[in-house]
């Protein structure tokens, strides 16, 4: 079939071609509406790539995504750091701010990753309180990594 | 339910599932759903969000190449895993469905683990109505090379005229069969898989029988309708191979056993 739409394409200037063209189209748009049942595979697991793909495309619904506490640590700790790439501070910053707070040090150390690239003053003194605080070495660690460009040594 | 058809000892079943697509109340969310897991964690340990994503590529010319546009989607619901792997539950935002992969054991042990999952997915999303039902059984059949004529193994199979003697290297075959209830509808997909080079070759059989519907949540016709989907299935498995493909797979009488994979 995709063969079949290549040379259809190549012979673009034919009214014929394009009638074959557009019956193609409706054919394989037909074929798409019959929906196949849910196996294993047809719906992705989503995975780090993905909460970039939101953090790229549709940032709302990776922040809905973090907000609404259905995300395992694991992968809290990706989005977190896929947050940190919203260009808008004003979206990024507030969620990434209280992910300082979770309980799992993983997500903690996500959320210190995503706010390097939001180094507001505000943002700075807060991760030096994270550094003082923090009972994970890992978190403190993250911490320094971050602010050691920003701060003098 | 009894049937004709031989129980096969060594069933190519890879998945079989149950698909139940339902109406749920529009407060119900992702994190509703995710709600699902405190009372299945104890047997299906593993959470992971799933997606669906789309994404439209415009075919290229000689003066532009092809373009991607970028996805759009997200997620659908959440997967549920058994320790082992073996057993999967989705809870979508439309509804729910119970695989069991390699090694499917039967029928009966398919609808009772969907029936049992089903109850906690409709308590928990407060389901509606049920819109939609259905089995699906993907097979992977083992084929030894070389494979001079697919006609020995398949009886439902694409065939180019004789008189072109040519070779078939690879093919994807869709069929969509629709019954005279007009609801009821059945997807064949059959392709070859790569195999190990020269000594064996895989085809893809994938038989999805479903049937639109509004039942209630509850309603024993959903028990019902998917014992009518499956004979289905069996129907069209069975008559889509050769006797000599249903050898492979170790038959022995029915007798009042289940068919297809089932082992009594």
């Amino acid at each position: 079939m995709a063969a079949l739409v290549d040379q259809i394409h190549s012979a673009k200037s034919s009214p014929s071609a394009q009638k074959i063209e557009d019956f193609l189209e409706k054919s394989l748009a037909r074929s798409k509406s019959i929906d196949s049942s849910a196996s294993t595979n047809k719906y992705a697991v989503i995975t780090e790539k993905d909460f970039y793909i939101f953090a790229k495309n549709d940032p709302t619904k990776l922040i809905q995504l973090i907000s609404a506490e259905i995300l395992e640590p694991n992968d809290l700790t990706f989005a977190a750091e896929a947050a940190g790439t919203i260009q808008d501070k004003e979206i990024a910053v507030p969620v990434l701010l209280r992910l300082l707070e979770h309980m799992s040090p993983v997500v903690r150390e996500g959320a210190v990753y995503g706010l390097s690239n939001h180094l507001s003053q505000r943002v700075i003194e807060r991760l030096k309180e994270v550094e003082r605080l923090d009972r994970s070495p890992g978190v403190k660690e993250a911490v320094r990594e971050v602010l050691e460009d920003v701060l003098p040594s | 339910m009894s049937s004709h058809w031989p129980h096969l000892n060594k069933a190519p079943i890879v998945e079989a599932l149950i698909d139940i697509r339902s109406e749920l109340p529009e407060a119900v969310d992702l994190k509703t759903l995710a709600s699902i897991h405190e009372r299945i964690r104890d047997t299906y340990p593993k959470k992971n969000l799933v997606a669906e994503w789309h994404q439209e590529i415009q075919l290229g010319s000689a003066e532009s190449p092809p373009q991607a546009k970028e996805p759009t989607g997200g997620p659908k619901g959440h997967r549920f895993d058994s320790a082992d792997g073996i057993q999967v539950i989705q809870a979508r935002l439309d509804g729910f469905t119970f695989s069991r992969l390699k090694p499917y054991i039967k029928w009966n042990h398919l609808i009772e683990e969907s029936k049992r999952y089903w109850r906690v997915f409709c308590e928990i999303a407060g389901v509606l109505k049920v819109v939609r039902l259905a089995t699906r059984f993907i097979n992977r059949i083992p084929l030894a090379m070389p494979v001079n004529e697919l006609g020995d193994w398949f009886v439902t199979r694409p065939e180019l005229a004789a008189s072109l003697g040519f070779p078939l290297s690879d093919y994807f075959l869709r069929l969509v069969i629709t019954f005279s209830d007009q609801n009821t509808k059945a997807i064949i997909n059959q392709k070859p898989e790569s195999g190990d080079g020269s000594k064996s070759v895989s085809l893809l059989f994938d038989i999805d029988v479903f049937r639109m519907v509004s039942l209630d949540p509850g309603s024993d016709q959903i028990w019902k309708t998917l014992e009518e989907l499956r004979a289905i299935k069996n129907r069209i498995f069975f008559e889509s191979l050769t006797p000599q493909t249903v050898q492979l797979f170790d038959p022995v009488k029915p007798e009042g056993k289940d068919s297809h994979g089932s082992i009594g």
